[in-house]
């Protein structure tokens, strides 16, 4: 039982005005005397129980703080909460005038390109380089910019719709190797690349052991192949193959428009490397077939598919990573001769692309080979106002990579990446390479091919940032008479 | 011009081969890898004897001498992202739970256990406050946040096993530690197993059960690659002879508040590794002894993770624990004994003496 301060004081008090009125009446007997004192002693033990009891208390209380710690005042407190709200204060002012709003979740990336090119090529545009020099070079600069965010988030399965805008801007040495060196007007725009939504139509979660399936539609990369679709992981050069250039197997090489399933099967989770391998991937889909930022020019429909596997195999065994693919890409494009009165006009010229990949990205090791095939339908007469037969031309591009890293070897590792630092800490991989392309624009003529040789290093150096530097060797087959050329390419590339 | 084309191919992979140099009587840096990092990614470790080393610079201390470097790894993504640096020969010494150390033996990955880190550690199921969840029994069908392939996630399963469940009567969601934290805050998911009193002061989070016993956790360890070691056992040897020599100042009580407070530097509070620590002696829990209590345990991890369906094959376990270093370390140091043994059991061994 616990006493009161002031009770304890009016029960002593009580008791000593009881002996002292006691005193002036008749004698107390020594029974009463007793009785009292009883009173007294039980007051008495219940005061020492209760200040032993506080003291009990009190030690605990100095043991849970820590030696050496200081008891926060009052006022220490209240500089604590007006702090707090200080800080409140300003961030409410910082979001509503220093802080980027948007309606949904968003995420802004971009990179941007600034490079230096010389060729021992004359470049055929008068614009470029209007004296016909036998050689030219120069600085290019490029950009692009991203927007992509949620629009509505599954928490319970994941079943999440996305969405990504991006804008690309690059001169015409620099979108890519294949542009021509006549730059036209149109060539020095801004350009819109993405423009699609996503939607999760499986669970994802995030369980490695999950498979997975989206569905994208807008205007997005197509999956064919490796060099139109991968990321520098497994595309160490600057350029691309020869065979999604604009005049070969173009449509490949270009993102289109339209609806494209994407998903795996099977996937090999190993959680002792955090690592996902499905043993299938694949994807299918119909878009209009004729590229981006335009609107569809017949009434037909371009389809295609991609099927990989991987070889199952753990995440320490040499057989890791190595994944075999076929795509297929089948479309069909208009054919007009080239009169000008009633002209010969066709929608059922076939343009079919098939194609053939092998990747081996087995850290620090990487080779990628992949082959396609085109065939494409043509007028065999394209003058003629009245000649409506085609002929089929077959063309074959092929390219073999092989890359070497050193050094933290760590820029595509999500776990070798993800260490604690206190300052901005990124590893840093170098790559060597080596690239054999060649591209045959039509497999029925002899001597007709173009052989491109690069050999290259790169520096990847922060977590966005790379320096590339190239030297390619260009030789042609002697039917398509132009001269061989020497190209050195240096680019630094800094992503935010 | 193709001649000059092979040429600078040829320097080229020169600049990236210079990997296969020639072997040296000592590294030039000593690479050591924690898997774990402080809150928010902060570069520290707590816990565990090597956590303490690093806090002290007692290996830059006594590699220094000889111009050799040591440097540091704190992996946010636990001990399969130190599998992932050990396949890419990019870690020498790493501490790892046993789980993750076991992936690693299945896959092929060679190494040496020179030390124990720590032992006996504790844990709490803790659930959001206002959960309904009042036991073990409850979390089924409950989403329950776990690092996948961690040493926590082997204890999980013996903590359901008790209860009567699997892990397949749960939902069981892939999280790192900080966006576990993050998820029981908001109450994203119903459960999870946390050692930290942060979120339980602030009053987010109740604790539903106390995991302690020492047939439930699994001591943690110390190895060394095993190329390492063959090139290097002068420098393995002594690595383990300075570890063991500064655990004498880790153990000793007049330093307990002093080292939790090292162990703060995570940005965990001084608090928890006090309620952590509480009651046991730190000669008891960091203890580096590499005995019966240590090799019953990894054996036995061993056969949960089959038994759970973690691994495909058996694990051989022969030449993998290699406590000669231990010996000659302690016998140097004249430190033998200084450890008490513990049995199969976990219980102290009745030849010690209680110190």
């Amino acid at each position: 039982m616990k006493y009161p301060k002031k009770q304890i004081v009016t029960a002593i008090g009580a008791a000593l005005l009881t002996l002292a009125s006691s005193a002036n009446a008749a004698p107390p007997t020594t029974e009463e005397l007793l009785k009292q004192l009883s009173a007294l002693r039980a007051t008495v033990d219940a005061l020492q129980k209760q200040v032993k009891e506080q003291a009990d208390n009190l030690e605990k209380t100095r043991e849970s703080i820590p030696q050496g710690a200081e008891l926060a005042t009052t006022q220490d407190v209240e500089g604590v909460r007006s702090q707090l709200e200080d800080h409140k204060y300003n961030t409410a002012r910082d979001r509503e005038y220093k802080t980027a709003l948007s309606s949904r979740g968003l995420t802004i990336g971009g990179t941007l390109t600034g490079s230096y090119v010389t060729s021992t090529a004359p470049s055929a545009s008068t614009s470029n380089n209007p004296q016909g020099k036998p050689a030219e070079s120069g600085f290019g600069v490029g950009a692009t910019l991203s927007f992509a965010g949620n629009l509505y988030k599954d928490y319970a399965e994941g079943k999440n719709l996305d969405y990504r805008v991006a804008f690309t801007y690059a001169n015409p040495k620099l979108a890519n190797n294949n542009s021509t060196n006549s730059p036209a007007l149109g060539d020095t725009v801004t350009r819109l690349t993405d423009v699609y939504l996503q939607y999760s139509l499986l669970q994802n979660l995030g369980a490695l052991e999950d498979p997975k399936l989206t569905a994208t539609f807008g205007q997005q990369k197509i999956p064919f192949g490796l060099e139109g679709q991968v990321s520098d992981e497994l595309k160490p050069t600057v350029s691309t193959a020869q065979f999604l250039g604009d005049s070969n197997l173009k449509n490949i090489g270009h993102r289109q428009i339209g609806l494209i399933f994407r998903g795996d099967l099977f996937p090999n989770a190993d959680y002792g490397f955090n690592y996902r391998a499905p043993l299938f991937e694949y994807a299918f889909g119909v878009v209009n077939g004729n590229g981006e930022n335009t609107t569809d020019d017949n009434t037909r429909k371009d389809y295609l598919g991609r099927v990989t596997f991987t070889v199952p195999a753990d995440y320490n065994s040499w057989l890791r990573e190595l994944k075999f693919g076929v795509s297929y890409y089948g479309g069909w494009k208009n054919l007009n001769s080239t009169g000008t009165n009633f002209p010969v006009q066709l929608d059922n010229a076939r343009t079919i692309r098939k194609g053939f990949d092998i990747s081996y990205n087995h850290n620090p090791i990487g080779i990628t080979y992949e082959r396609a095939d085109g065939s494409e339908d043509d007028l065999q007469n394209p003058g003629s106002l009245t000649d409506r037969r085609t002929r089929r031309t077959k063309k074959t591009g092929q390219v073999l990579t092989v890359f070497y890293n050193f050094g933290d070897i760590a820029q595509w590792s999500k776990n070798l990446n993800r260490v604690g630092k206190f300052d901005d800490f990124w590893p840093t991989t170098s790559q060597v390479y080596y690239r054999y392309d060649t591209w045959d624009p039509n497999n029925y003529v002899n001597a007709d091919r173009t052989i491109k040789q690069t050999i290259g290093y790169n520096l990847f150096f922060a977590e966005t940032t790379k320096f590339q530097i190239g030297l390619t060797r260009t030789e042609y087959d002697r039917t398509l008479g132009k001269a061989n050329s020497t190209d050195l390419t240096a680019q630094f590339q800094y992503g935010f | 011009m193709k001649k000059l084309v092979s040429v600078i191919a040829t320097a080229l992979l020169a600049v990236g081969l210079p990997l296969s140099a020639a072997a040296e009587e000592s590294p030039k840096v000593i690479r050591i890898a924690f898997s774990s990092a402080g809150v928010g990614g902060k570069p520290a470790a707590a816990s565990g004897l090597l956590a303490t080393a690093h806090q002290r610079g007692i290996f830059e201390k006594e590699f220094a001498k000889d111009g050799i470097k040591v440097e540091w790894t704190f992996f946010v993504g636990a001990g399969p992202a130190t599998n992932e640096a050990l396949a890419l020969k990019k870690v020498d010494f790493a501490t790892q739970g046993d789980l993750p150390l076991v992936f690693a033996r299945d896959n092929g990955l060679s190494t040496k256990i020179i030390a124990k880190d720590s032992q006996f550690s504790r844990n709490y199921v803790v659930v959001p406050t206002a959960s309904p969840i009042q036991s073990l029994e409850d979390l089924k069908g409950k989403k329950f946040t776990v690092q996948k392939g961690t040493a926590t996630q082997l204890t999980l399963n013996r903590l359901l096993t008790q209860a009567g469940l699997k892990e397949s009567d749960l939902k069981v969601i892939d999280m790192v530690s900080d966006s576990q934290k993050a998820a029981l805050s908001t109450a994203d998911v119903d459960a999870s197993l946390q050692s930290s009193t942060d979120l339980v002061s602030r009053g987010l989070v109740r604790r539903i059960f106390k995991v302690d016993d020492p047939k439930l956790t699994a001591p943690s360890q110390i190895w060394v690659a095993e190329e390492f070691e063959t090139k290097y056992p002068q420098i393995v040897q002594r690595f383990v002879t300075t570890l063991i020599r500064e655990s004498v100042w880790s153990v000793d009580e007049k330093n307990r508040d002093e080292q939790f407070r090292l162990w703060g530097k995570t940005g965990n509070p001084y608090s928890d590794y006090k309620e952590d620590f509480s009651g046991s002696k730190l000669r008891d829990r960091l203890n580096p002894l590499l005995d019966e209590y240590y090799t019953t345990s990894i054996a036995k991890s061993i056969a949960e993770a089959k038994q759970f369906r973690f691994l495909r094959r058996d694990v051989p376990t022969e030449g993998w624990i290699e406590p000669k270093y231990q010996k000659a370390a302690l016998k140097e140091l004249k430190l033998e004994g200084f450890w008490d043994e513990f049995d199969g059991e976990g219980k102290r061994k009745a030849t010690a003496s209680a110190k």
